[in-house]
């Protein structure tokens, strides 16, 4: 197990640099989990990590010992790929086995930790099986195993799930979790998908251009987005961003949209002068069928999701998504009022920071 | 039965048929050499005939026969070839994968500029180089071994090219997963790269052992004495023994030159078409 701080870690491929001054801690045992578009440098992140690529300015510490120039294997570190990267003309065993042959251990020890991995993994029955006759969910398994027996300091994992279907990915999550519960190991796993960030981190970092956006637990990054970029980026449908402007109001901020319209909310110590943008969750809205209190919104379409409906609505300016408990109550092209609680409104100043 | 096949038949469009037409009258053109060069050899102190007898009335070994009671050893040559061409082979194969190895997966400065190199070198014939390596293996005492004619041919810039651009349409995440996993370079060439480019190895293996084969003009300038002799040497010796030239023992010669070659054709065919599709496609 190993903390993992950087400290101030570039990274560039001649003139194009990829990560800018990044610091940050990655707790022992701490299951941390990277998130961010692509291009994000997210991967590039990983890959400093497990020592596959130079790093060019900044220092990388594991427990408090700088590992800038020592080998992938030197840092003991076991990475899984996105495409599992299983040798195709190798048994699961002996893909396996790899590292521990590699490092020369004694055959009756390499055979207990292949089967004990196996057994933690259940592909037991897979052994003696070719990677290509594998389901995606089996190969994964392998490949994690294969990182399992080498007892590494530090897990690596660079989209592993995103090969996978939908309900196997929901599974896998699940099972990296406990397996992370039973390891208590530190685990970096870099994904594009917020759900795999939310569900499984101990720690989120989000990452946009180069740069940690915001970094803190799942609860903390959903609900006090520093950024527009990462309220955007974190919920799925993701926040409605609405362009305004702000009075103060006899206690009370007076956000004002285009059209006219505007929305009374108790005030807060925000700077009215600044405000530039309203961001509330899709689940945050009150909705009401009765006006005329509230921001008028018109119903553009329905999404059933069975438990819940998504509304897609439409004001005069702007198009955002509202999520709202199954009822059936609405209809297509009903107008709709919108309210909200002071304590579920983000708002951000025209650079995108959080006010 | 005659219904089947009818409706085979029908379901080829004109189009179709003339396109199997074409391939058929080119299929025979380009046998047609073949079958002539068995046929004569079959048809001895006959030589050519006016109008040619493609199918002899009777078939008659005897110039297989005759070909080993010439002057020329034809069945040391034939070793000879063999070995050449199998030294050859696993030069060219074990030289090509480590600088495919290095190309495709090693970051080193210059790396581009190497490879630039030896593309370039691919532009130049053989036989521009053959006097000055004629000096330089004469100069190391090699000249009249049997190296004389291995050593040239086994650095393959084709292989090279071949193997690098196969190699670059693998990800490369094997290499990646081996290095993190503690291998060394070394390691990782042997238990991961070379096992990955086996398909390709293949097709430049039947290149290699056919260009080796082949090859008459490096025999033919470097040949020092009888245990550098070649198939193809031995051919043209018996071609140019005596005034009178036996056609069917020449092509007897001809024949069981061509046999090795076209039984690994036969069998390996599908790995020539697939090492050279697969070269320089990157998924």
């Amino acid at each position: 197990m190993a903390k993992i701080e950087l400290v101030k870690l570039s990274k560039s491929y001649g003139a194009v640099e990829v990560l800018r001054d990044i610091s940050l801690v990655i707790e022992d045992g701490e299951f941390a989990v990277i998130v961010g578009p692509s291009g994000s440098g997210k991967s590039t992140m990983l890959r400093l990590f497990s020592g596959l690529e130079a790093i060019t300015g900044g220092d990388l510490m594991f427990d408090g010992e700088r590992v800038n120039k020592m080998a992938p294997v030197e840092r003991g570190v076991a990475m899984v790929f996105q495409n599992y990267a299983l040798y195709p003309h190798m048994s699961v065993y002996e893909n396996i086995a790899f590292g521990l042959r590699e490092r020369r251990e004694p055959k009756d020890q390499i055979d207990a930790k292949v089967r004990h991995a196996a057994q933690i993994l259940q592909i037991e029955p897979l052994l003696q099986r070719r990677p290509k006759q594998l389901s995606g969910g089996q190969m994964q398994r392998v490949a994690i195993g294969r990182a399992i027996v080498r007892e590494p300091r530090v897990f690596l994992f660079d989209e592993p799930l995103s090969n996978l279907d939908a309900a196997l990915r929901g599974q896998m999550r699940v099972e990296l979790k406990s397996l992370h519960d039973k390891l208590k190991n530190t685990m970096v796993y870099v994904t594009h998908d917020q759900v795999e960030a939310m569900t499984m981190a101990d720690k989120i970092f989000v990452m946009n251009n180069g740069r940690v956006e915001q970094s803190g637990s799942p609860r903390e990054v959903y609900s006090r987005p520093t950024t527009r970029f990462v309220a955007e980026f974190i919920g799925s449908p993701k926040m409605s961003m609405l362009p305004c402007h702000a009075d103060a109001d006899t206690g009370m901020l007076r956000l004002v949209f285009g059209g006219d319209q505007s929305l009374r909310v108790p005030a807060t110590s925000v700077d009215a002068s600044r405000v530039a943008t309203l961001g509330v969750r899709p689940e945050d809205w009150t909705l009401s069928l009765d006006g005329p209190t509230g921001l008028k919104v018109q119903i553009a379409s329905l999404e059933d999701l069975g438990n819940e409906l998504l509304l897609h609505v439409s004001s005069d300016t702007d198009a955002f998504t509202l999520r709202h408990p199954y009822t059936d109550a609405f209809r297509h092209g009903q107008q709709l009022w919108l309210t909200v609680a002071s304590e579920a409104i983000h708002l951000f100043d025209a650079e995108g920071q959080r006010l | 039965m005659t219904e089947t096949f009818f409706n085979a038949m029908a379901r080829y469009s004109w189009r179709d048929w003339l396109a199997i037409v074409f391939l058929i009258l080119l299929a025979v053109f380009v046998a047609f050499p073949f079958v002539w060069m068995v046929s004569i050899s079959l048809q001895p102190g006959k030589g050519l005939t006016l109008p040619p007898v493609y199918i002899p009335d009777e078939l008659s070994f005897q110039a297989y026969r005759d070909l080993f009671q010439t002057q020329v050893p034809f069945l040391r040559a034939y070793w000879n070839s063999i070995f050449i061409a199998a030294m050859t082979t696993i030069g060219a194969l074990i030289s090509s994968a480590l600088a495919a190895f290095a190309f495709s997966r090693l970051e080193f400065r210059g790396r581009s500029v190497f490879f630039a190199l030896i593309l370039m070198s691919l532009m130049i014939p053989l036989s521009f180089v053959m006097i000055p390596l004629f000096f330089q293996f004469a100069a190391i005492g090699l000249l009249s071994s049997v190296w004389a004619l291995i050593l040239p041919m086994v650095i393959s810039p084709l292989g090279v090219y071949m193997l690098r651009q196969f190699m670059i349409s693998q990800p490369k995440e094997y290499e990646e997963a081996a290095l993190v996993e503690g291998a060394s370079y070394w390691s990782i060439f042997r238990r991961v790269s070379l096992p990955e480019m086996a398909p390709a190895m293949a097709s430049l293996a039947i290149i290699t052992f056919t260009a080796s084969w082949n090859n008459f003009l490096l025999p033919l300038v470097f040949a020092q004495n009888e245990n550098q002799t070649t198939l193809p040497l031995a051919i043209f010796a018996i071609g140019m023994t005596g005034n009178f030239v036996d056609l069917a023992v020449l092509m007897a010669g001809v024949v069981l030159s061509f046999a090795p070659l076209f039984i690994v054709f036969l069998f390996a065919q599908r790995f020539i078409v697939e090492g050279l599709t697969n070269t320089g496609v990157k998924n």
